[in-house]
């Protein structure tokens, strides 16, 4: 089982803040959140910062990461500046 | 035009003068901390001691301050480092600043020592001073509340008193954190200074003006960096953002990822702690985090500090983190600099080298040993000298978190190269923002250039250490600058094809920011999406400031400091890092996740128009009008 937390502003349309799926990568998880919540939480989940265990997808093979038992996907929201 | 007015302060007579600064060099160097380098160069002989009496303080405005423009409510300290002994700058966000300014005051310089401690009163152009009395000893909280709330104060606290070499200096609940800002006014044995005034600050063009700023409040809004991601989560949004990239400082900055930095980052903050967000004066921004602290809304930490007083010790209690965060303000203490002080003993302890009975992962003991280093009790008076000095007395250099003595801030170099370049050159010591801030840019932002690459990272710091120069000396917060990140490229997000993209010709553009540095004379315009800065200070000066000149100066004013620390005894060597960050890579199995300082500051000087010893040519003085 792998676990999705979503932030602000996904968080605001999906109305959840975590959930359980059984998914095999970065790539379904995104289909998944199409498909179960529609057009707008799939815009804002694909322009969210994508983490695979708190580590950017970017590190790792990007929309194709695989995912295993006892992974976290998150979606954070961008921003910067400290 | 109006040229600004400064008061003169003698403290060992306590008598005061009034002036106004010369034309030519306000057109030259406006005001903030680049006038502050130039003022500070001419009215100290070199070697002076920062704590000493024959050191001066320089506590100044900028035009934009008070005058309604979007974050343009921060004044400067400028003054010798107790941290490394060259310049200091000390920027505040309080009410102090526009204060001052109301009561007929641009600047003020404080010059020799008073005898007891006391407190400076401005009001209406007129300048008296008082006993401090019984407010010497207090925290900073109970010595602003002994004042009028109408009033704009800047005051120290304990740590100040005692000559923390962090020190710091407080304005309502903003700081003037870095560098020792508490410690020199602790040294003067000013406990307070205090100013009210009702005078409008000056406005050359004021109908452009006002329609402009509405235009630039509206832009800020709707971009969705400074309308929505810091309005949100504020700086501490970029705990999860660091961490995502191997960037967040850990264990004394010997990792980059901490697995439980959710504990202390942005989002849990804002799902669990936040009370409500507020802001400075004019700000549409309003990045401030309120939250309780025993029951009371205080102003919840920043980045740098969560980072600090969170992975970087291995600590994942909130809860202490507000605490100490809080504390640190009630005694005046800069948090970047005492938690790294904190992990480099910790570190030591590890390493067996010595024992100040703190270790990595336990928070629980620190409030009660902040305590004591802002009292320097016992051997905590050790810590309260800061990482360089605890690494010449114990050893652990490599590991010392600092460059030029000052420590550096919440970013993991060996993921943000161009950032580690940035802290090595940067004129105040291991400064993210007077260092450039290409972290922004390399591993913490919505854009990401090839953070591991050197290629283009030196044009990129000079230009945005001149261009963040510029912004601050105008007055104005830095968040300000944050728009000028295309809003598109948030709505793509940071995995899209075109935001990559982007990044990866950002990443081979070093020769296109070098032209751009060799344009700036024919940069003849103005642009909200760029530097909103320069429009506004040309309308609020009357000056002709456009995009090329602004950064031109802010190149201005780095070479003046620059100027300044090389009169001082810094040189090119004093460009450096520890050897954790140069030598050890991040990650054992990639060799390029080290900082390449040797092969990028040649470049940067070579760019900056410096000599290959790090000294600012001739040449490029002549070309920046400066005369020494």
């Amino acid at each position: 089982m792998k676990t999705i937390r979503y932030y602000a502003p996904l968080r605001g349309i999906i109305k959840k803040e975590s959930e359980e799926i059984e998914l095999s990568s970065v790539k379904d998880v995104l289909h998944y959140i199409e498909k179960t919540y529609g057009k707008e939480a799939s815009v804002c989940a694909k322009s969210a910062l994508i983490v695979v265990n708190d580590l950017s997808i970017s590190l790792l093979q990007g929309a194709k990461t695989p995912l295993n038992d006892g992974d976290v996907i998150g979606f954070l929201p961008v921003c910067g500046g400290g | 035009m109006r040229t600004p007015v400064y008061a003169i302060i003698d403290l060992n007579k306590r008598t005061s003068a009034r002036f106004e600064i010369d034309e030519s060099m306000y057109r030259k160097y406006i005001g903030g901390k680049i006038l502050g380098a130039r003022l500070l160069y001419d009215l100290t002989p070199a070697g002076v001691d920062p704590l000493g009496p024959d050191a001066v303080v320089i506590i100044n405005t900028s035009p934009a301050n008070g005058t309604g423009a979007p974050c343009s409510s921060r004044f400067n300290m400028t003054f010798k480092n107790v941290l490394t002994g060259g310049i200091a700058s000390s920027n505040c966000g309080g009410q102090f600043g526009v204060l001052m300014k109301r009561a007929g005051y641009d600047g003020i310089i404080l010059r020799g020592q008073s005898e007891t401690p006391c407190v400076i009163s401005i009001v209406d152009k007129q300048i008296t001073f008082s006993d401090a009395g019984e407010l010497w000893g207090k925290d900073t909280e109970e010595t602003q509340n002994a004042f009028p709330k109408i009033y704009g104060k800047l005051v120290i606290g304990p740590a100040g008193e005692n000559l923390v070499r962090y020190a710091a200096a407080v304005s309502g609940e903003r700081v003037a954190g870095r560098c020792g800002a508490g410690a020199v006014l602790g040294a003067k044995k000013i406990k307070a200074i205090v100013a009210y005034g009702t005078q409008r600050p000056y406005v050359a063009k004021p109908e452009k003006f006002a329609k402009y700023v509405k235009k630039w409040v509206s832009f800020l809004r709707n971009h969705p960096m400074t309308g929505e991601a810091l309005p949100n989560y504020g700086s501490a949004g970029l705990v999860s953002k660091a961490n995502a990239t191997n960037a967040l400082p850990t264990h004394n900055f010997k990792y980059g990822h901490f697995k439980d930095a959710q504990a202390v980052s942005g989002e849990t903050l804002a799902d669990k702690y936040l009370v409500r967000n507020s802001s400075c004066i004019s700000c549409p921004i309003r990045c401030e985090r309120r939250v309780q602290v025993d029951g009371k809304e205080v102003k919840g930490p920043e980045y740098e500090t969560c980072g600090f007083f969170g992975p970087n010790i291995d600590c994942i209690s909130m809860e202490n983190m507000l605490r100490l965060n809080y504390q640190c303000d009630l005694l005046g203490m800069d948090t970047i600099s005492l938690a790294s002080s904190i992990a480099f003993a910790m570190e030591l302890k590890e390493n067996g080298l010595a024992d100040f009975g703190v270790s990595f992962g336990n928070s629980d003991n620190l409030i009660e040993i902040v305590e004591k280093i802002a009292a320097r009790e016992d051997i905590y008076g050790e810590l309260a000298n800061g990482s360089k000095w605890l690494s010449e007395k114990y050893g652990g250099k490599e590991y010392a978190m600092h460059s030029k003595g000052l420590e550096m801030a919440s970013y993991e170099p060996r993921r943000s190269v161009g950032m580690g370049l940035g802290y090595a050159t940067s004129n105040r010591g291991g400064c993210h923002l007077n260092g450039g801030y290409l972290a922004l840019l390399e591993s913490v932002g919505v854009l990401s250039m090839d953070a591991l690459s050197t290629s283009a990272k030196p044009a990129f710091t000079a230009f945005f250490q001149n261009a963040l120069e510029a912004i601050s000396a105008s007055g104005f917060c830095l968040f300000s600058a944050q728009s000028f990140v295309p809003a598109i490229l948030f709505k793509l997000g940071p995995h899209h094809k075109v935001t990559r993209a982007v990044g990866k010709i950002a990443t081979h553009m070093g020769g296109g920011v070098r032209a751009l540095l060799w344009m700036l004379p024919i940069l003849h315009f103005n642009s909200l999406y760029l530097f909103p800065h320069a429009e506004v200070l040309r309308l609020v000066t009357g000056l002709p400031f456009y995009t090329g000149s602004f950064v031109h100066l802010g190149d201005r004013g780095y070479n003046m400091e620059r100027l300044y620390n090389f009169r001082e005894g810094l040189t090119g060597k004093d460009d450096s890092l520890p050897d954790r960050l140069t030598k050890m890579p991040q990650d054992p199995n990639n060799p390029r996740t080290i900082v390449n300082l040797d092969k990028m500051l040649p470049v940067f000087y070579r760019i900056r128009g410096w000599n290959t010893d790090g000294s600012p040519s001739k040449r490029t003085l002549r070309k920046l009008g400066i005369r020494v």
